[in-house]
């Protein structure tokens, strides 16, 4: 579960203070698959990243799983990230000169589980995916729909209960990009993952049970 | 114990990124090698420079007076080859070592070959006032350096050798030339030199040379007369002396004269201080080079691999994990760059001053890698990459 409450964040740039959103309220339940979209620059990314704890808010308090994660400690956040969010991006965020079996283990590593296992549960997440034959290659030799479905797997790996998309599909084509999807929902469905996704695609936030519509007014309208 | 686990898993990370890029890694290690070698001879160069300048500092250039040849060379050379001249060297030799002045006898003439092929060695014939005032130290044991006055028996002429023959030979050793038999009584140390303004611009270095007593028994009147044109004499009233003395040698020997060094002494001076300052310029600019060169490393590496260090954060690695990945990197460099350079240097106290910079650098390398990754969220840093 992820409850944002009166989250404030601004960037500073020199003199000028941008607020990206002010007083932000929001909560994902357990097992929801939510949509977020809205016009590009509008703090999406942001948000995104300030529940996936890789950027923090400048006030308001954020509940991961029922516990506060505002004021955890860099280290303990790098724990949480890596035990608990899946973080999916636009541009895959693959290693180019690691094997792709390598990419998706990767997570593990900080988990601390050994090498063997974490190519057996590597190889698991990769056939979940069906891209399992291309194990061996390296992330440059696929197509934008693979390395996308790689960085799924390797999101899954430790299987978080929270996956973080920013737009997954947004560098692929319509067919490629309904693909990815459908692997979310999947992974939805199966694992009872909590999926939030950001997309500037209308036809894909349609997709999910819930809808979020971020507006000029920094408020969120919310569709269920 | 966490900690350990830490530097173990990043380091296979390190070793596997090692593999990856052999050839720019070995290119690393032979450019901080080369600078590495660069520094230690400058810093070794400069440090005796430095003291030869303070030696020439320290020299009484003002009551200087030094023998001068002044015939034209064939004079000269009729000159010892007539053995009835022999009479008249011994006098002037009596002259200069009356007790009114300190003689000073360092004489080149003499040389040895070892080995056919080998370059001759030269052998420097010297006299005990040359070693106090040059200041001239030996390994190990104190010796009684008054030996230097007396004849030696030229079946067994006492040498000293320079250091760098440290390797090849032991006390006791007996080397025998053509004509001479060698006993060595000891090793200079290293560095040592002497300054001659007469026969170099600024210092000689004694590390390749043999010294020995300056008489040796049987000499003839060519190693007489080299002893006696090798000489500079210091005394309190140098006008008094050169007038008294420079007559009585010049009424003996026509084309023998003493005369003033002042001027030599000072030029030799400035030479050495020019030949500081241009090494010392090499060794900034080698330095820089080292500071430089290992700064825009980290500059490379960091950047080069900043997107697979922001994925590993953004997949659970903290902050503290990448800084010991880089650090571990460094860390070896360092580590087997100083080794290597050790190997060719022994000179201990520059190696160390290497080491100190690269220690330096590489604590500056760490902190700024801290403060970017500290500075910036992985998502930032993934944009960027
Ligand atoms: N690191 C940053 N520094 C300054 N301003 C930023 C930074 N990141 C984003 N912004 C600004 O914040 C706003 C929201 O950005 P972002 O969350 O990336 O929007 P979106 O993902 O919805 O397109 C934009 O106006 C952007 O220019
Ligand atoms: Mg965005």
């Amino acid at each position: 579960m992820i409850k944002l409450n009166n989250i404030r964040k601004t960037y500073i740039n020199g003199s000028d203070t941008l607020v990206v959103f002010e007083n932000l309220c929001l909560t994902v339940e357990d097992g929801e698959m939510v949509a977020i979209t809205g016009r590009s620059g509008c703090g999406k990314t942001t948000l995104l990243n300030i529940m996936g704890l890789i950027d923090s808010p400048e006030s308001g308090a954020y509940f991961l799983n029922g516990n506060n994660v505002t004021a955890l400690s860099e280290k303990e956040k790098a724990n949480k990230r890596n035990k608990e969010i899946g973080f999916v991006v636009q541009d895959y965020a693959l290693i180019d000169y690691y094997r792709v079996i390598d990419n998706v283990a990767l997570p593990l590593v900080y988990s601390d589980v050994g090498r063997k296992e974490r190519e057996e549960r590597a190889l698991k997440a990769l056939e979940l995916l069906g891209i399992e034959d291309k194990q061996k290659c390296f992330p440059p030799m696929l197509s934008g729909g693979q390395k996308q479905r790689v960085s799924i797997a390797r999101a899954i790996i430790n299987n978080p209960r929270i996956l973080l998309a920013d737009e997954p599909t947004g560098a692929l084509d319509k067919k490629t990009g309904m693909a990815v999807i459908h692997y979310l929902r999947k992974i939805n469905e199966i694992y009872k993952t909590t999926v939030v996704i950001v997309t500037h695609n209308q036809e894909l936030a349609n997709m999910c049970n819930r809808s979020i519509i971020f507006e000029e007014t920094l408020k969120l309208r919310d569709k269920k | 114990m966490i900690m350990k686990k830490i530097l173990k898993q990043q380091l296979v990370f390190a070793v596997d990124d090692t593999k990856r890029n052999v050839l720019s890694l070995l290119f690393e290690f032979v450019e901080l090698f080369i600078i590495g070698i660069l520094l230690c001879n400058s810093i070794t160069i400069i440090c005796s420079s430095a003291r030869a300048l303070e030696m020439a500092a320290n020299i009484p250039a003002d009551k200087m007076l030094r023998m001068v040849d002044n015939s034209s060379g064939e004079e000269f050379e009729r000159f010892i080859n007539d053995n009835r001249n022999m009479e008249k060297i011994e006098i002037i030799d009596h002259l200069l070592d009356s007790s009114l002045v300190e003689r000073i006898v360092v004489d080149n003439g003499m040389s040895c070959t070892l080995d056919d092929g080998n370059d001759p060695i030269d052998i420097l014939r010297i006299n005990s006032n040359a070693i106090n005032l040059y200041n001239i130290e030996f390994e190990d044991a104190p010796i009684d350096i008054a030996i230097f006055d007396f004849e030696c028996n030229r079946r067994r002429i006492p040498v000293w050798l320079g250091a760098s023959f440290k390797k090849y030979y032991r006390i006791g050793d007996v080397i025998d030339d053509d004509s001479n038999c060698f006993v060595v009584k000891g090793f200079i140390k290293r560095n040592a030199y002497y300054i001659d303004p007469f026969q170099s611009k600024s210092a000689v270095y004694l590390d390749k040379c043999f010294i020995a007593p300056e008489k040796w028994e049987g000499d003839e009147l060519i190693e007489c007369s080299s002893r006696i044109f090798n000489t500079y004499l210091i005394c309190e009233n140098k006008n008094d002396i050169s007038k008294n003395l420079g007559k009585k040698i010049e009424q003996i020997l026509g084309f023998a004269k003493l005369s003033d060094v002042s001027f030599q002494i000072e030029k030799c001076r400035i030479n050495i201080t020019e030949e500081i300052l241009t090494l010392g310029m090499l060794y900034s600019v080698v330095v820089m080079f080292v500071i430089i060169g290992l700064l825009s490393r980290l500059y490379l590496f960091v950047n080069t691999h900043k997107k697979e260090f922001a994925i590993h954060v953004l997949v659970g690695a903290s902050n503290k994990d990448i800084i010991i990945r880089i650090a571990e990197k460094y860390f070896t460099m360092i580590v087997v760059s100083a080794l290597f350079v050790k190997f060719f240097i022994s000179d201990n106290v520059s190696w160390c001053i290497y080491v100190t910079i690269e220690i330096v650098v590489f604590t500056l390398i760490i902190l700024k890698s801290t403060k970017l990754f500290l500075g910036s969220n992985s998502s930032a840093i993934i944009k960027e990459a």
